[in-house]
């Protein structure tokens, strides 16, 4: 006794002592009495945003509710409801689980291409300011309705494990395809002529490609947990075949495909992974043959420069590619594919094959105006007066890509 | 008498981890709104400010190297002025605690503390603050010292990583002098924190080319804080305005992680040990200027008188990053006066006294 009262007196001495005691009994003691946090809110994975009647937004949640079991298993779930404001339809799902929405999860946003014939960053505005979701969140654009989309994921998750997530995750990796974020449509929504690349999803019955699932028919369309099937069993396809939306001023200009999205990244770069084709290719070695190159690296150089008053734009791309796959008729492997490298004709072929691909990018983009490639901002970064003149000189400032010479000189080397 | 002093080194750490303060998470996000990515230049115009006052330091200390500042106000000023100026530091030490203590508290309350009041952070922030400031100065910095490895191990881990995940660039030549200038005077407030070597004048050893050891420490901390920002310009160019945590956003960009998870998360380690020694270096200088003011009253006194306005005006003032903006660009900077006017033009008068003799 007389050895505690020691140890205590000398406890009480110490002051981080006390206030430890008294976090503990101010903070501790009713923590112990608290519900725990996953007993409060519903976990959102992805959320859909679809036009609804009378100007109200349908939002949909990709839900699970966290239940404490032995086994852990998350239990997906579409929650949909509507209302004035993508928050206020949001409050109404946390009313109708009876919890709180915690978006803390959120990966994917899809949004129906409804909403990217107007203004698309309106209905993003409450996404944007909400401090849960990270400006790195996955945005995509589908021509389903994001619900059905939704819906068609969670069977996804729970046939074959495959996220939706996970289906975008490389598309900053591939050639064909791109990377869509919040960050990265508004870094585009706030360049000089506003323009930004969105990932574009199909959903569809009748595509052969892609992850299929059987998912149940049309929804029954009102507000609330949609727990039961009206009909038989279709079968739905969701194909990320690399399409996206170009947009300018948030708004939707073109659908752009794979292939054009191939052209695109070869301009600037931002791939890691990809496949370049030359067909009809003749030399020593192969006749009328398609080959098929796996590009192993790229480096773009680009340099601004006026020459008499014309913007000139020089473009150097160093592209490191391997000859992976050769067709042709009666073809027969007669040497060592190891130490046989790409013929001079080959390499020709895929030099013209890259100023082609590159001339039909920018043409893309001078159609539509829209600046992907930063041409702006390279000319004004290296000749900042110039580029002011330049620029004052155009009626339509936003048409100025038209204006601007492109050189491209592509290197090719085989590895 | 030693444990009363700490020597060049300790000195040279506080003043590595002061030159941090309010400078590597709103500030990068508010210059590029008032002036885009040319609030660079208001990094460097007043980084220029701050290593005048360094430099003023150094030659107060080499002329008077066993006075304190306030002996120097007493004999030369006398009584009255040095009570004025006292005061003065007392309220500026205590507008840039609150400052910092805004800034970070809205930083962990996005990030950690979500629904939870600004009374548990204190909770966690004000004991440690006390105890720092209630020990000798070389318990405060031998406490430095022994984190200072961690500290710039995670700085340089932090910076590393953030330069080599830029991919962008941003627009250049948009903004115009008078913003620079704008933003300069907006935010001159997030520096000026030289201005503690001043209070701890008497209290630091200081031997001759030992201003070459401070010169050193702000330099590197200087550095950092520039590459930061770089770092954050680069990697969001036109969206740097919806970034407010610079060091945990250019953090947050880095897309491969190697498996290592989140590893914005290092920042945050990153941030709370520098809030804490830049609030307790602070409320250090807080406490000896209260001192000054009253001399007879012991340090608890001023800790206690120092607890209670600061809850109270935490209180009042702690709510939003809005609050925090207004508070940090249209009443703080009157406050800059003190270090960047007041001190300078009285060292300026001291040192000129010393030549005449």
């Amino acid at each position: 006794m007389k050895k505690l009262k020691k140890y205590l007196s000398y406890a009480f001495r110490v002051p981080m002592f006390l206030v430890f005691l008294f976090i503990i009994v101010f903070y501790g003691l009713p923590a112990l009495g608290k519900d725990a946090e996953v007993d409060e809110f519903a976990i959102v994975t992805a959320i859909g945003l679809d036009k609804g009647a009378n100007d109200e937004v349908d939002v949909s949640l990709l839900t699970f509710v966290p239940v404490a079991q032995q086994n852990f298993a998350e239990k997906y779930k579409v929650i949909k409801a509507s209302g004035s404001s993508v928050l206020e339809a949001i409050d109404y799902a946390g009313l109708y689980l009876g919890r709180e929405i915690g978006l803390n999860h959120v990966k994917t946003v899809v949004i129906n291409e409804e909403y990217f014939t107007e203004n698309a960053s309106v209905e993003m505005d409450y996404l944007t300011r909400n401090k849960s979701l990270a400006l790195s969140t996955s945005v995509i654009c589908t021509d389903a309705k994001a619900s059905d989309f939704l819906e068609t994921v969670q069977k996804m998750d729970t046939e074959s494990s495959i996220k939706v997530d996970d289906i975008i995750d490389f598309n900053n990796k591939f050639i064909y395809s791109t990377e869509s974020t919040f960050e990265t449509f508004y870094k585009g929504l706030y360049s000089k002529t506003k323009s930004s690349l969105v990932s574009f999803i199909s959903l569809s019955e009748d595509i052969d490609e892609g992850v299929t699932v059987s998912a149940s028919g049309e929804a029954s369309g009102g507000s609330g947990d949609t727990a039961t099937n009206n009909g038989e069993e279709t079968q739905k396809t969701i194909l990320n075949d690399g399409k996206s939306i170009l947009c300018k001023d948030a708004s939707k200009v073109a659908l752009l495909d794979n292939t054009d999205m191939q052209k695109l990244n070869l301009a600037t770069g931002s791939f890691k992974s990809g496949t370049i084709v030359i067909d009809d290719f003749s030399d020593d070695v192969f006749h009328n043959a398609r080959l098929t190159f796996d590009i192993q690296n790229i480096d773009v150089r680009r340099k601004g420069q006026f020459i008499n008053g014309h913007p000139v734009v020089n473009m150097s791309i160093k592209l490191y590619v391997k000859l992976l796959e050769a067709k042709e008729e009666d073809l027969e492997i007669k040497e060592n594919i190891d130490i046989k490298n790409i013929s001079k004709e080959a390499i020709d072929a895929l030099e013209s094959k890259v100023k082609l691909s590159i001339s039909d990018a920018i043409n893309i983009l001078r159609e539509n105006k829209c600046d992907i490639l930063k041409v702006y901002t390279l000319l004004n970064n290296s000749h900042p007066a110039e580029t002011k003149k330049f620029m004052s000189k155009l009626e339509d400032e936003q048409d100025f890509l038209n204006y601007v010479i492109f050189k491209v000189s592509p290197q090719i080397y085989s590895v | 008498m030693r444990d009363k002093t700490m020597n060049i080194w300790q000195a040279g750490i506080c003043l590595f981890i002061i030159i941090f303060a309010n400078k590597i998470l709103l500030l990068p996000s508010l210059l590029y709104r008032l002036a885009n990515i040319e609030g660079m230049f208001a990094y460097l115009f007043s980084f220029m400010l701050e290593i005048g006052l360094l430099t003023l330091f150094i030659f107060l200390k080499r002329k008077y190297s066993h006075i304190s500042f306030s002996q120097l106000i007493r004999e030369k000023l006398g009584v009255i002025t040095l009570k004025i100026f006292y005061i003065l530091f007392c309220l500026y030490f205590f507008c840039k605690l609150i400052l910092i203590y805004n800034v970070t508290y809205i930083f962990f309350k996005d990030l950690i503390y979500k629904n939870s009041d600004s009374f548990l952070f204190i909770i966690c922030l004000l004991p440690i603050m006390n105890y720092l400031a209630y020990s000798s100065p070389r318990v405060v910095g031998r406490t430095a010292m022994a984190l200072f490895p961690i500290i710039l191990v995670v700085l340089i881990f932090c910076t590393v990583t953030s330069l080599i995940s830029v991919h962008d660039i941003p627009l250049f030549f948009q903004s115009s002098p008078l913003k620079v200038f704008l933003a300069t005077i907006k935010h001159i407030s997030s520096f000026g924190d030289a201005i503690f070597l001043f209070v701890f004048m008497d209290k630091i050893e200081y031997k001759k080319g030992d201003g070459k050891k401070l010169y050193f420490f702000a330099g590197l901390a200087i550095i950092f804080v520039l590459l930061i920002a770089v770092a954050f310009y680069f990697s969001y160019t036109y969206t740097s305005f919806m970034h407010p945590y610079a060091i945990f956003e250019t953090m947050g960009n880095i897309k491969d992680y190697g498996g290592l998870g989140r590893i914005d998360a290092v920042a945050v380690i990153l941030v709370i040990i520098l809030t804490y020694f830049q609030m307790s270096i602070y409320l250090k200088s807080f406490t000896i200027s209260f001192k000054e003011i009253f001399p007879k009253l012991s340090l608890n006194y001023a800790l206690i008188s120092f607890d209670f306005l600061f809850l109270i005006v935490v209180y009042l003032l702690v709510r939003n990053l809005e609050r925090t903006i207004l508070y940090a660009e249209s009443i703080l900077p009157y406050f800059s006066l003190i270090s960047f006017v007041l001190v300078p033009i009285t060292s300026i008068v001291f040192l000129a006294l010393k030549r005449r003799r």
